[in-house]
């Protein structure tokens, strides 16, 4: 009745809600954030919230990319023109809510600045030219750098806001086409350490929980995870069970008094940097509080004596020592954590961007193994993403990892890509990890990468250290191709910029951090000469005349679904296997898990029900990492203690932060998000409410720093670390001593002041995690100073 | 150096010798590792985890403290010589990481295997402190290298196979920090050479054209400058090596008589005397310098400015002396700053060891 059959239906009149459907309707989210409350225990109620600027003649099926929730919704179209969304009530995943970025973002399609025309640079300034032109001369160039310098001298930077067909279409381009490892997605600045996190512990990526384990739970442990900013609309499911009957308990680790944090039964404030010394030490009090379900364990999960062995040496007055939270505070904490029935964690940033990132995630993970609590209804651990279609980057080997999950250190699934491709294997680089993206600047910097497409994101903003990156994406010796639907900042520097199609104006599909599934149908004509990003990848290949092993063109598709279909058949026997879902399945209901097959034709809610893992030497994606050094661990010497099936428990020591408040820079810096703007702002900062509702960037501080400084609310003040500086109005409070906090989202396009002084990342520093190489954006040095009032 | 705990049980005298070379070679790899991590702070993950490993190996140095308070041990030059050959040239750029970081897994497997021959040694003492400390800090070796071949494995396609152009690779090679340390050798060498007569001269021309800089600190300045990690460039070596060369020549000519023969170069003439004496004074040199642990080449040239005759009075082995240690105090800062042993890497906190593991 609510559904829209994916193409056009008529506008369902209002009237015909049923009873128990709660309307959320068209609510000023920016300040009402979360919605009205629907208080809930065992199944969420639902909730459509609307927001339309006329009333649309046709609703279009899709899914809103602006978090990694993935909030199913129809799209209204009138006269060619979006003009609102509604929240699907059907959809397993948001029951018809949306959140302030969903409701209001998609107001970016309209743009008058959106890229109409491929652009090319002569003498300094960007000039239109035609497809033909802008093409030939990045295909010039492409065979110039690979036949003078290797296909080694070329790159590719995607994202986490394409969708399935782009990623896919993009990993055979570049992989088998080109022939180089440098592939990497910007979610290694957001799901790197979720991905790697998953593989050392079950075997491989893929969310092993449900949404719906929220509604069950006893007890919410949120480690690094502003969900009330994130994720909003998740953020409204537990504040409906928190209002609800048999509310969960919550603990929160945050160094920030956030909205989660205020909600909370236990807050932990552990110093910046210290996650895995927390995290250890609870995970020794659940042992020593007898939490531990030593049958599962025994038959199930490998490793518990180096585990405990590691562990051991976090007493709560150690812990105390280095982290700050007072031993007390511990105990509690893991007193619940060893008795709670069933538990649902989940980490994000606070976790990702920092020290020990991986390590402490897999610390996350052992919880849960230790517990027996994962697989099962209301218990489970969510490595959450940042980004809504991040978790396809890393199923179609867009990020760094091999296709399907496959393992690049396994010759027998570098094979079957390979069969499947009908290329020859060693045209596919797998001698060597897949190059992350600050790897792929090094080598940009030292000269020897000398192509580099950006698609559909901006590092100019989002890396570390950004008088570094500027100077490296401008260099001589680079040639920039970069795809966009604004001119970014990225995209300024390019040498060649194509307009994109955006969400709403192309089909294909996306899956989010619980394995659901979601169609996006095309609702509207891209403006101008814009294209999807899989027809410009397609266009590449057929110029550049890749071919499979028999001389036929190497891709084989041309529209969204027969690459899809294509992708099936890459997945099958895989853990994310699509084989069962086709675009009309898809169109039919709201939302599909994957793996969906044979077996499994609705989908599976959640993985590892039987206990069985993915860590056999023939399935696991990655033979894992030494957690502490980022060794990896050879074929050889994984056969020789092969899990086989089994989950692997993983510890290791804590390691201080790289860098520390000194003489000169004397607080803690933090990074990260606001609830109204997404990544580098080039949709969100579009959409007047989101705009209006967060304009500007600005430095959140204490109290006690404030007044040690003189500084009051509003005053301008500079945050300074050793690479950069940012200037904002202060914003004192909700937060520890010591510390400072500036959102990361404000950029340049539309910073009307001189100089660079805005961007959260020119303070941050170029290093990361030794396991999942994300950036180590949650951690700086810095010094503050009043500059005006 | 040439330090000497007597074990005090005859069936721990050869365990001593191997828990010196450990010690000695855990020393020189902690330097090692810090001089890397500054050479390569252009790559974060290589220079954080260098440090880190450095950590490491410091903490296995104290920790082999206690052994050696119980076992004895005798220090080994051996690490020193090791050491020496490796690192060496211009380890700049995607290249010179790969070849640091193939000399390094070539030095930790020296230490690596010197804690198996101790496993081995300690079990047969059934000595279960000694046999835990050795294979525990084996295993934390091991986990370097496997880091170091991980790294091997990302970096070497890149920095082998594709090119790049000079003047890109350049400045994005030279380390972030300018330090003595992370000096290129074609930089480094005549620079410290010149800096170290220059240094003896001004003293002597200061003292009033004191005739302080004399042919034997030529060869003394090379090889400090050009070979610092040798033991042969040690101070002690310097200083003892000349002095037994200054004895030995003294020596020579008195029981040759070749005293009152001409000095060979004003005379332009050799007499067998002459010859005699600087063989036998040669000869005297080698067999006390090695086994005192004293060897340092230039010395050699000492003796030979007294064997020949240009040098002769006591006055003039005075003078010698004289620039022998100014030039040897010159040494010991420049080889300490040029092995990253200067300035001092703090030591691991009670906090850090005994919260952090390592």
């Amino acid at each position: 009745l609510l559904l829209a059959d994916g193409v056009t239906t008529e506008v369902p009149p209002d009237q015909e809600l049923s009873e128990s459907v709660h309307q959320g309707a068209d609510r000023d989210a920016t300040e009402d954030i979360w919605g009205p409350r629907t208080p809930h225990v065992g199944s969420w109620p639902i909730r459509v919230d609307e927001h339309v600027t006329e009333t649309p003649t046709r609703w279009v099926q899709s899914a809103c990319v602006l978090c990694s929730y993935g909030c199913g919704l129809d799209v209204g179209v009138r006269d060619g023109r979006i003009v609102g969304v509604r929240g699907r009530a059907v959809d397993r995943v948001n029951h018809g809510r949306l959140g302030p970025k969903g409701m209001y973002g998609w107001q970016a399609n309209a743009s008058a600045d959106r890229l109409t025309r491929p652009l090319v640079k002569r003498d300094g300034k960007h000039v239109p030219v035609s497809w033909d032109e802008a093409m030939d001369l990045v295909v010039t160039r492409s065979r110039e750098v690979i036949e003078r310098y290797t296909p080694g001298a070329m790159a590719f930077y995607n994202s986490g806001q394409l969708f399935l067909e782009d990623y896919y279409t993009l990993a055979i381009v570049a992989e088998g086409g080109v022939g180089t490892a440098h592939v990497d997605g910007n979610t290694r600045l957001c799901t790197a350490t979720a991905a790697m996190a998953l593989i050392e512990s079950f075997g491989s990526d893929g969310g092993p929980g449900s949404y719906a384990d929220y509604d069950i739970t006893d007890c919410i442990f949120l480690i690094g995870h502003n969900m009330a900013s994130t994720q909003t609309v998740l953020w409204s499911r537990i504040l409906d069970r928190l209002a609800g009957p048999k509310p969960p308990k919550l603990i929160v680790v945050d160094p920030r008094f956030t909205e989660p944090a205020k909600k909370a039964t236990i807050h932990l404030r552990p110093k910046l940097g210290t996650n895995l010394a927390l995290m250890n030490g609870l995970v020794q009090q659940v042992i020593e509080q007898g939490g531990v379900d030593k049958a599962w364990v025994d038959a199930h999960a490998q490793g518990y004596d180096e585990l405990a062995k590691i562990v051991r040496k976090y007493s709560p007055n150690v812990v105390e020592e280095i982290t700050g939270v007072p031993a007390a505070q511990l105990r509690a904490a893991g007193r619940l954590l060893a008795t709670t029935p069933t538990l649902v964690s989940s980490c994000l940033q606070g976790v990702y961007q920092s020290m020990n990132a991986t390590a402490t995630a897999v610390a996350v993970n052992n919880l849960h193994l230790l517990r027996g609590l994962i697989g099962k209804p209301g218990s489970t651990v969510f490595q959450m993403n940042g980004q809504p279609t991040a978790q396809n980057t890393r199923e179609c080997g867009a990020n760094g990892e091999m296709i399907a999950f496959r393992n690049w250190n396994n010759e027998e699934h570098m094979e079957q890509i390979a069969r499947i491709w009908n290329v020859d294997k060693d045209k596919i680089p797998h001698w060597s990890p897949p190059t992350h993206i600050m790897e792929i600047f090094r080598y940009a910097e030292q000269g020897s990468i000398r192509f580099l497409w950006v698609i559909g994101t901006n590092p100019a903003v989002s890396l570390p250290e950004l008088h570094r990156i500027r100077k490296i994406l401008a260099k001589d010796d680079l040639f920039l191709v970069v795809s966009d639907a604004f001119m970014t900042e990225t995209a300024a520097l390019a040498d060649v910029v194509l307009p994109v199609a955006l969400w709403g104006e192309k089909t294909g599909t996306f899956t989010n951090a619980d394995r659901t599934v979601h169609i996006s149908q095309k609702a509207i004509e891209p403006p101008g000469e814009a294209k999807p990003d899989m027809d410009i990848l397609l266009d590449y290949s057929r110029r550049m005349g890749f071919t499979d092993k028999d001389g036929a063109p190497l891709i084989k598709w041309s529209t969204p679904e027969e690459c899809f279909e294509a992708f099936k058949e890459i997945t099958r026997g895989r853990p994310c296997d699509y084989t069962g879902l086709t675009y009309e399945k898809l169109s039919e209901g709201s939302g599909i898990q994957w793996p969906c097959n044979e077996r499994h034709p609705n989908g599976k809610e959640r993985l590892y029900e039987d206990g069985r893992f993915t860590t056999s030497f023939e399935d696991c994606e990655l033979f894992g990492h030494d957690l502490e050094t980022g060794a990896a661990i050879e074929p050889e010497e994984y056969r020789a203690k092969d899990a086989k099936g089994k989950a692997r428990l993983k510890g290791a020591h804590h390691t201080p932060p790289l860098e520390q408040p000194n003489a000169a820079y004397p607080l803690w810096l933090t990074t990260g998000r606001v609830p109204h703007h997404f990544h580098t702002r080039t949709k969100t900062g579009r959409a007047p409410e989101l705009q209006k509702a967060a304009p500007e960037v600005f430095v959140q501080l204490s109290e006690t720093d404030a007044s040690a400084r003189g500084i009051s609310e509003g005053d301008l003040v500079e945050a300074a670390s050793a690479r950069g500086s940012v200037r904002g109005p202060a914003r004192i409070g909700d937060i520890e001593p010591g510390h400072v906090f500036v959102p990361f989202h404000y950029g340049y396009w539309d910073d009307g002041a001189d100089g660079y002084h805005r961007a959260a990342n020119e303070l941050t520093r170029t290093s990361w995690d030794p396991v999942s190489k994300q950036p180590h954006l949650k951690f700086a040095a810095v010094q503050l100073k009043k500059v005006g009032s | 150096m040439t330090a000497v705990k007597i074990a005090r049980d005859p069936k721990h005298l050869k365990v001593a010798r191997y828990l010196g070379l450990v010690h000695s070679g855990e020393e020189q790899l902690a330097d090692a590792l810090t001089l890397l991590a500054d050479r390569h702070d252009r790559d974060p993950d290589v220079e954080s985890m260098l440090t880190k490993f450095a950590r490491w190996s410091r903490t296995h140095m104290e920790g082999l403290d206690a052994l050696v308070e119980r076992l004895g041990e005798q220090k080994s030059e051996h690490p020193q010589r090791l050491r020496a050959s490796l690192y060496y040239g211009v380890r700049m750029g995607g290249v010179g990481l790969i070849q640091d970081l193939h000399d390094l897994v070539v030095e930790i497997a020296s230490v690596r295997v010197g804690y198996q021959i101790i496993e081995q040694a300690a079990k047969e003492l059934r000595d279960k402190e000694l046999e835990t400390t050795a294979t525990e800090y084996g295993e934390d070796l091991e986990r370097m290298t496997k880091w170091a071949k991980t790294k091997l494995k990302q970096a070497t396609p890149q920095a082998l196979v594709v090119p790049s152009d000079h003047d890109s690779e350049l400045p994005a090679s030279v380390p972030k920090r300018l330090s003595v340390a992370a000096m290129p050798d074609p930089v480094w060498g005549p620079t410290a050479a010149a800096s170290l007569l220059v240094l003896v001269g001004l003293v002597a021309v200061a003292a009033g054209g004191q005739p302080w800089l004399l042919p034997s600190l030529g060869p003394t300045a090379y090889l400090v400058a050009g070979m610092p990690a040798l033991p042969e460039s040690r101070t002690y070596n310097i200083v003892v090596g000349h002095l037994i060369g200054i004895l030995a020549g003294f020596a020579a000519v008195y029981l040759v008589g070749a005293y009152d023969d001409p000095v060979v170069l004003q005379a332009k003439m050799l007499t067998g005397g002459r010859v005699a004496a600087s063989v036998l004074a040669i000869v005297l040199l080698m067999l006390t310098s090695v086994p005192l642990r004293a060897s340092h080449p230039p010395a050699a040239a000492t003796i030979l400015l007294i064997t020949l005759g240009s040098l002769k009075t006591a006055q003039d082995a005075a003078s010698l002396v004289v620039g022998v240690i100014t030039i040897a105090i010159g040494s010991e800062l420049f080889r300490r700053v040029r092995l990253r042993q200067l300035p001092a890497v703090p030591k691991p906190t009670e906090h850090s060891r005994r919260a952090i593991g390592t």
